[in-house]
């Protein structure tokens, strides 16, 4: 090493707390722009590269940025579902197939998606291993599902109480794992998808229970109305659905009238989607169309805008930085007078002297900038496992 | 300001080193001035014969430190001459003047100036990290050798992986009389080397010192404020009434 390194080197070891210092400054200064350019870049990919994927959705009156959010990543379901009757008329139009979607469940954490055997082929999903949805009860789930929980075709996932204090609300549902989808690196590979009666069946819409007719414990019942049995508080309704209690499994009330969150529109072609578009508009009811791509570009439009006042921002903590690093240099060339001068008095040049500080400042800068490439480089790395982690609000 | 007058160096003349001797330092008609001050440096003729160990002693303020940047080339005289071993260091370039120094004179200070945050071992071998050329002249090897072997004489051979914070006074200026030597030069300029020194470390050092540079045959022009450390000296110079106050001339080689 040469006598200039030498010396930098040294220095910088010896008042290590002080260097150290100095390249955070430096480190945090660089790292958190491009960091935050690295992910926004990602976030602006995942997203536009997601809705354009999802042209068309229909859902209840409300907040479109959170319905396409929805539809796209199964974020927070909207506060207002839709009637299931809405998927019939659209499939009745002729004009598009309808997708549904009920999303308003959890099973260990991650979304429970309700839809039907369309959504895979629409979203063009691939089982890697195992089958598709097959009876009631049955879940596909995701990569992640699968590479997170350590589950596999065979296992059973449990989804999760919405809220323990509704006695008489959604219970707990073991759902059997018939099959894995490949790595689509969307969010499809962090969802549960099961069949939308299945979701229903979580709702409490539907449930399975024993023979009240053959039960010979008489406080099941309650009594008779006009011919149909009606139970008590004491039925409790089947938590898992299998084979042998599948029959038993039945639904209260008018299908058309169950809910799901939002409906993927695929439409053939841009035509049939206008019109359809057109009619959505006509109508008073509490039904909207919207256009995932336009939502999201105006979403983005804002977020560069919000953008723009953090990369000022920092440009002037990175101006200050540079200031107090001025400073600093300055300090040290005082504190260090007797130093230069003792090395001046033994011949050395102060152009050397000048040399040694610059040296010490290059290793300091050196140091930030490894650190930052290392930093940029892992969040590159996790930008996307990041941004949808960020959209399913899993942080 | 100080002057010294001709009749002050007649005297010095008469009492001083025989001309005959093999010269390290002429110095003739020198004028200095620091700008912006009234102190003023006048001496019309001096000589330091090889290996002589002089002392310079006086009041602060006298000069003696200036005279010492005079000779190592850090001042430069308004008019008259400064030889060092033959070279005229005024007449040198920048450059050359600061090459001369760090290849020819070696420094030790009052407050040592050791940099802490190098090893001892670091500090002896500052010389070499500073100046490319020095660097060049000696391989790695000789430089690691010649380090070992002062510190072995200067009694610090177990300090050379040591910060200087750890060292006793007398200890970090054994280590600057070792980076002053390190190079093996042929004039050594010590300004006040006991001044922070207790009484017996202040000889044990100055014999160490002496020790070197009669083994070395080296020149040794110090000034201190110190009257009890003249005796080792060669010749003694009183810079308050320009006498030179001792003179054995059988110390002085030939």
């Amino acid at each position: 090493m040469s006598g200039l390194l030498r010396l930098a080197w040294s220095y910088l070891l010896h008042y290590r707390v002080r260097s150290l210092i100095l390249l955070l400054c430096i480190f945090l200064t660089l790292v958190l722009p491009i960091s935050l350019a690295i992910l926004l870049s990602q976030f602006s990919r995942s997203i536009v590269s997601r809705a354009s994927e999802t042209p068309t959705v229909v859902g209840a009156r409300g907040s479109k940025l959170d319905l396409a959010l929805h539809s796209i990543y199964f974020s927070e379901a909207p506060e207002s579902t839709l009637p299931y009757s809405e998927v019939e008329k659209l499939q009745d139009s002729g004009l598009a197939t309808a997708i549904p979607i009920h999303g308003r469940f959890t099973a260990q954490g991650f979304p429970v998606v309700g839809t039907s055997l369309g959504y895979f082929s629409y979203r063009d999903l691939k089982i890697k291993t195992g089958n598709t949805l097959g009876i009631l009860g049955d879940c596909v789930i995701g990569s992640d599902v699968a590479a997170k929980l350590d589950v596999g075709v065979g296992g059973y996932l449990l989804t999760d109480r919405g809220n323990v204090l509704d006695l008489a609300g959604e219970y707990p549902l073991k759902l059997k794992i018939v099959g894995v989808l490949e790595s689509s690196a969307t969010a499809d590979d962090r969802a549960v998808f099961v069949d939308i009666k299945t979701a229903w069946v979580i709702e409490g819409l539907g449930h399975g229970h024993q023979d009240l007719a053959k039960a010979e414990d008489k406080d099941l019942l309650l009594g008779e109305d006009n011919g149909k049995l009606v139970a008590s508080g004491a039925v409790l309704p089947y938590t898992e659905i299998t084979e042998n209690n599948l029959g038993s499994f039945h639904f209260h009330g008018d299908i058309a009238e169950f809910p799901v969150s939002c409906i993927v529109v695929s439409a053939p072609d841009e035509k049939s989607a206008t019109i359809l578009e057109g009619r959505f508009r006509n109508t008073d009811g509490n039904v909207q169309m919207i256009r995932p791509p336009i939502v999201i570009e105006q979403l983005m439009g804002l977020v560069f805008q919000v953008k723009r006042f953090f990369d000022v921002n920092a440009l002037l903590v990175a101006l200050a930085t540079l200031l107090l690093l001025g400073l600093v240099v300055l300090l040290s060339v005082r504190l260090r007078e007797r130093e230069m001068q003792t090395m001046f008095r033994m011949g050395c040049r102060r152009g050397t002297m000048a040399w040694i500080q610059v040296t010490e400042l290059a290793f300091v800068f050196a140091a930030a900038l490894c650190l930052v490439a290392v930093a940029c480089w892992t969040v590159w790395y996790f930008a996307e496992e990041i941004v949808q982690r960020c959209i399913n609000g899993a942080f | 300001m100080f002057l010294l007058s001709p009749s002050d160096f007649w005297r010095i003349r008469l009492r001083g080193i025989p001309c005959q001797l093999s010269r390290m330092i002429e110095i003739s008609n020198l004028d200095f001035v620091y700008p912006r001050s009234s102190f003023r440096l006048n001496i019309e003729n001096l000589t330091i014969a090889k290996q002589e160990k002089l002392a310079i002693i006086g009041p602060s303020g006298s000069g003696k430190t200036t005279l010492l940047n005079l000779l190592s080339g850090i001042e430069i005289p308004r008019a008259g001459k400064v030889l060092i071993d033959g070279t005229d260091v005024a007449s040198l370039k920048d450059r050359q003047r600061r090459d001369f120094r760090i290849a020819n004179i070696g420094f030790v200070f009052q407050q040592f100036e050791l940099l802490d945050y190098l090893k001892v071992k670091d500090n002896i071998l500052l010389p070499f990290f500073i100046n490319a050329s020095l660097a060049v002249a000696a391989t790695d090897r000789q430089r690691k050798e010649r380090t070992l072997a002062l510190a072995r004489s200067m009694e610090i051979e177990d300090k050379l992986q040591r910060r200087p914070t750890k060292l006793s006074q007398g200890e970090k200026q054994r280590v600057a009389i070792c980076r002053a030597l390190v190079i093996e030069p042929k004039l050594i300029l010590a300004d006040e080397p006991t001044g922070n020194l207790d009484p017996a470390t202040k000889k044990k050092t100055l014999d160490l010192l002496f020790e070197q540079a009669q083994a070395n045959g080296q020149t040794l022009v110090c000034v201190t404020h110190d009257m009890g450390i003249l005796d080792g000296f060669d010749r003694v110079i009183d810079f308050a009434d320009f006498q030179v106050v001792r003179h054995d001339a059988n110390e002085v080689p030939a």
